[in-house]
Parts: structure tokens; sequence; C-alpha cells
């Protein structure tokens, strides 16, 4: 566990150092005072230096557990591959194949990766959740959600 | 008593049928929140926020202000029907409620619990249009005192989070690193944005609090195992008469508790409600029966965590510091409508700021006319499988997400941040402060630099005002305070040593 803990500890003073670098190439102090650089410069220093508190910290009081308890089960691994996955594919298709269209495929495969439903349960709230809350958003809350940019998706109004 | 008439106008705007409504739905969609086991109030009102776009301000702020109150009552069902708190503050009510719960007295628990939020959540309201003429003070602060008490509210917030010192000043750092990405306010130069028009206005908050709040709390709730929920079974709702003489005084005190530790920001309701629960235990005749199904066990932290939510208003609508995560998230909602909460909404929003004000009267008086009845419906959502609950909180916050900006680019923002945050909960790093510092951020660096430009980068501006010096010596106070504690412990065990 205390590897893990040091290991991130490490990384956050290297994504630290790498604020400051960037930092210290804009102004840093102009004539009438602080600059653009000045700011995030100094918060990275704030952070590198918190964190390398940290990874001393651990040295000095290691932490009790084994690493491989922060790792989820193969069941968990699924799950959360399933989730993050399908919702990466969803941000990547929706300005392509629509709202409507989208939000119902990602959620029919959801229902079904996460958790055996019925068939009807899990069609019910797919149509629902998608062209349901597509009509709600455009119709009655007037947020705009996105339409189908190819032609015959677009042309049965999804 | 001009605060009193500004009361009343604020009656007359919470009481149109629009806002009236608007204030129904927040309960409703509050108590569904903390209802849901795994989808705290932070995530659930950032979840919630899309369906306010189209509402006027004053609605959209009641709405919200009304689900962050409202998740109160909501976390206290599942504390005692599941012995599964829905939210944090609502923890300690497993304790008693769920054993009243297992001796047929679900009913009577969540009665007491129902009332002791009603009067904890109005005592807070009424505290809060009490500290309203504090805003005066605050109208004299300049950028150097605004600054002072922006650096009081982050180590307030990272010194009270319940965490280690370190990991939440690493939080709030790293939320105050992502206030800086996009054009320069002062200067008009691109800060951390690699070429991206997308990043050029700096990254939306709206994804990010989804992220580390709603996706991260999903993806850690996905790893677990999921069991099928059994409740205990529903008694008459009425409590007797010696059930509401052993709760008087719990709920007096939990209101003055909840109300105090409501004002310091960073002090959390879960805390407020265990410090309830402690000084019931501490005051009881029979300290051995707490955790056997005590009534004071129930009514004291439920009154003290409601009062918390509505006193925790206080430091934002004065002063303009969120004093919690969900707070700081309803602080965005201001400004997304163009508002800045803090002591110029009094006077130049009068109609919103006691508009909300009211409608928090009214709300209370709601969820607490509502709740009771309601109890069966919570109860059945409550089994619905995770499989198809995360389905759709998962559905919700990528819509959330998208509308904010009209943008796939938030919804991979989100998720971008919903990995962090699932690392960050991982590695025990709080996210509240980060929430906090993102939203103060700009403002805090804008005060800094506004006050060198004036000093002409001389630091001793800092030194120069009472005000300030006062707040950031209370500031390294509580930055050290755990070093202290530290030292008192290490001479502790010198003397005990010694002797």
């Amino acid at each position: 566990m205390t590897r893990v803990h040091q290991t991130a500890s490490l990384f956050i003073v290297a994504f630290a150092s790498w604020v400051a670098f960037e930092a210290i190439k804009m102004t840093y102090w102009t004539s009438i005072g602080p600059g653009p650089g000045f700011f995030p410069f100094w918060l990275a220093m704030l952070m590198g230096g918190l964190s390398a508190i940290w990874f001393v910290q651990l040295w000095l009081r290691p932490l009790p557990g084994r690493a491989i308890d922060m790792i989820p089960s193969r069941t968990g691994c699924v799950r959360i591959a399933a989730l993050v996955i399908s919702a990466a594919l969803f941000g990547l298709v929706l300005e392509k194949i629509g709202f409507s269209v989208s939000m119902f495929v990602f959620l029919l495969f959801l229902l079904v990766a996460l958790g055996r439903q019925s068939v009807f349960i899990t069609l019910t709230i797919s149509l629902l959740g998608s062209f349901g809350v597509h009509y709600l958003f455009s119709h009655f809350l007037k947020v705009p959600l996105p339409a189908s940019a190819i032609g015959f998706l677009n042309n049965l109004g999804l | 008593m001009e605060y009193f008439d500004n009361l009343m106008m604020g009656f007359s705007v919470a009481l149109t049928p629009q806002n009236l409504m608007f204030a129904f739905i927040g309960c409703v969609l509050g108590t569904l929140v903390g209802v849901l086991p795994g989808l705290g109030p932070s995530a659930g009102t950032a979840l919630l926020i899309p369906l306010t776009f189209s509402l006027p301000p004053t609605g959209a702020i009641i709405m919200l202000a009304a689900i962050y109150y409202g998740s109160q009552y909501g976390g206290t069902i599942t504390s005692v029907l599941i012995n599964v708190p829905g939210e944090a503050s609502s923890a300690v009510t497993c304790f008693d409620g769920y054993q009243m719960a297992q001796k047929g007295r679900a009913g009577a628990a969540l009665a007491i619990a129902a009332i002791g939020s009603f009067i904890g959540g109005t005592i807070g309201v009424m505290g809060l249009v009490a500290a309203a003429p504090l805003t005066r003070f605050a109208l004299e602060f300049g950028p150097v005192e605004f600054f002072a008490l922006m650096v009081l509210g982050m180590t307030l917030v990272s010194g009270l989070s319940g965490a280690s010192m370190i990991k939440s000043m690493i939080s709030a750092t790293l939320g105050l690193m992502l206030g800086t990405v996009g054009m320069d306010p002062a200067q008009g130069v691109p800060r951390f944005t690699f070429g991206s028009m997308e990043l050029m206005e700096g990254i939306g908050f709206i994804p990010v609090i989804m992220g580390l709040f709603g996706v991260s709390e999903v993806l850690t709730n996905a790893e677990e195992k999921w069991k099928p929920i059994v409740t205990a079974k529903m008694s008459s709702l009425w409590p007797t008469i010696q059930d509401l003489k052993e709760s008087f005084w719990p709920i007096c005190r939990g209101s003055v508790i909840g109300f105090v530790l409501g004002l310091i920001p960073g002090m959390t309701g879960s805390a407020c409600s265990f410090s309830a629960y402690v000084t019931e235990k501490k005051l009881s005749k029979n300290p051995e029966k707490f955790g056997t199904g005590m009534i004071a066990g129930v009514a004291g932290p439920e009154t003290a965590n409601n009062a918390h939510a509505n006193a925790s208003y206080i430091p934002l609508f004065t002063l303009g510091i969120p004093g919690s995560a969900t707070v700081a998230i309803l602080m965005g909602a201001f400004m997304m409508n163009g508002l800045v909460p803090g002591p110029f909404l009094f006077k130049e929003h009068p109609d919103v700021a006691w508009g909300v004000i009211a409608s928090m009267y009214i709300g209370n008086v709601m969820l607490l006319i509502l709740n009771l009845p309601l109890v069966g419906i919570w109860v059945k959502i409550l089994k619905v499988p995770y499989s198809i609950l995360f389905a759709i909180i998962m559905g919700f916050m990528l819509l959330g997400a998208y509308a904010t900006e009209n943008s796939a680019f938030d919804i991979m923002s989100m998720l971008l941040f919903g990995v962090v945050g699932y690392l960050l909960r991982k590695l025990d790093i709080p996210l509240a402060p980060a929430v906090l510092t993102l939203i103060l951020g700009p403002l805090m660096e804008k005060n800094l630099r506004r006050s060198l430009e004036m000093s002409q980068g001389d630091f001793s501006i800092f030194l120069e005002s009472p005000i300030a010096v006062g707040l950031l010596i209370t500031a390294t106070l509580v930055l050290l305070l755990p070093l202290l504690r530290l030292l008192l412990g290490l001479f502790k065990e010198k003397l005990a040593a010694a002797e």
C-alpha cells in the first residue's frame, strides 16, 4: 500500500514540476504587478512541496495493508471498463448519430452489461431514457440535443 | 424592520406558483438523491443542474437549494430502513435508527427524524436571516481582505475535511490549478490550453464536478458486491408522547450544534451529526443503551445535520465563501446564472437572495408534510437494482455534461475527471477541497493580483489591513493545528513516561 501511495506522490511531484515549467514560460511579472505565470507557478511549487512531504511521511510511517487490496475484483473491473468505455464511445459518436440513437444503444448496452434484466424492462428504460428524454428536453425544457448527422436517421427526426 | 420587510418581499417571490413548484420539485428530487445509496448530495446536485438550464435564475437556485436540504431528509430513510446511509451525514443515524426499525419502530424513528430535521432546518434558515446584516460589514472588504478571506476558507475546508491535512491541501491546490486553465483574465494570454479552443474559456466546472463526484462515485460503487436491498418493516408513523418527550432536548441541542458548526466553512455534515450523537450519549442517564434503539440517538444527529445544511448557506450569502462541496456547486450555479453570491447579492439582487431564503422556510414545511406519507414510495425506489440505477445515473450525467455547453468535449472532460476522482478516492485524497478551490480559484487569483497591483508588487499590503491580518493569522493557526496536536501528543507521551 505504501509503495502505491509513494508512487502517486512522485507522480504528483512530476506533474507539479511540469506545471511550474510551463508557468515559468509565461510572463511572471509585469510593470504593474504579477503576470499570467505568477499564480500557477507558486501553486505548482506548493503542490510539489506538499507531495514531497507526503512522500516523506509515508517513508517515516508506512501504511498497513497490501497494494493488491486496492485493485477491484474481476467483476468490478469488468463493470468499470463497461461504464468508462461505453461512456467514451457515447461521447465520440453523439454528434454523428444523434442523441436518441446513441443514448438508446448506450443504455441498452449498460443494462445488459451491468446486470441481466427482463427484455421488457431493458427496452422500456432504454427507450424512455433516450427518445423520451430527447422529447422532454427539446419540447419542455427547451434544451437542444444533437440530431443525427447521418441523412436517413436525420430524415427520421432522430 | 428593514430585514423583516425584505423577508416579506422574499416570501412574495417564493410563494409564486412557479417558484413553489420549483421548490417542490427540488424537495422531491433532493429526497430521492438522499434515498439512493451511492449518490451523495454533491453528485446529486451537480447531476440535476441541467434540469435548471431553462429556468429563471431565482427558480433555478430555489430548486437546487431544495435538492441540497431535501437530500438531508432522504438520507435518513435508508439509514433507518436498510442500515445504509443515503449520504454521509446520516451515517450516525444507523446506530439507533436501524435498531429501532428492527424492533418494529421504524415509523417513529422516521417521524422524529423528520420533525427534528424540520426544526433544525428552520432554525438554520432563521440564522441566515439574522446574519443578513453581516453583509454590510463584508461590503467594506477590498481585494486584500477578500484574498485573505479566501485563503482562510481554503485552509478551513482543508483542515476540517477529516482527512490528512497534506492530502486535503494537495486536493485544494489541484482545484486552484484547474481554475487557472484558459484565458488569463488580466492579459488575455492563454494558459495550459494546448491550442484547444474548448479550453480557452477554462475547464467547465459542471463536467469537472460531475466527474469528480458523480462518475467517480458510480465507479467506486461498481467495484463493490451488489446485494439485493432488504428493508425493515414499516410501523405506524406516529411517535408516542414518550418519544416526543425524549426527543425534545436532543432536538434543541442538535439545532444549536448544527447551526454553530454550519457557520464554519469546511465543517462537514457528518462531523455535526456525530458531535450531536456524542453529546446525547454523554448527557444521557443511560449511555450504555445507545446503539440499541434510543430515540435521542436519532433526534439529535438528524436535527444537527439539517441545521448544518441550512446554516452552511450563511458564509456563502454573507461572504461569498462556500462552506462545503455542495454549497460550492450551488455557488457555481449562481455564477452560471450571472449572479455572484456574497454581500453584493443582497444589494444588487435582493429578490433572488431573499426569495431563496424564504423558499427554504417553505421547503422545510414541504419536506415535513411530504416525507412521512411518501416513505412507502421511497422504500419501493430503494428496491430498484443497482444495475438499472447506475445505468440511468450514468446516462443522465452524460446528458448533463453535454447539455451544459452543447459540447462532446465536456463529456470527455467529465470522464477524465471521473477517473481522476476514482483514483483520488483510492488514495484517500478528499475531493471537496478541489471543488471549492476550482470555483474560488479565479476569484482568489483576481484579488491577489489586484492587491499586488495596488501596492506595486509590495506583499506588505496584506499586513496593512487589520481584517486581513486577523484572517491570515487564523488561517495559519488552522494550518498549524495538526502540528500543534502532534507536539501535544508527544509532550503527553513524555510526561506519561516520566511518571
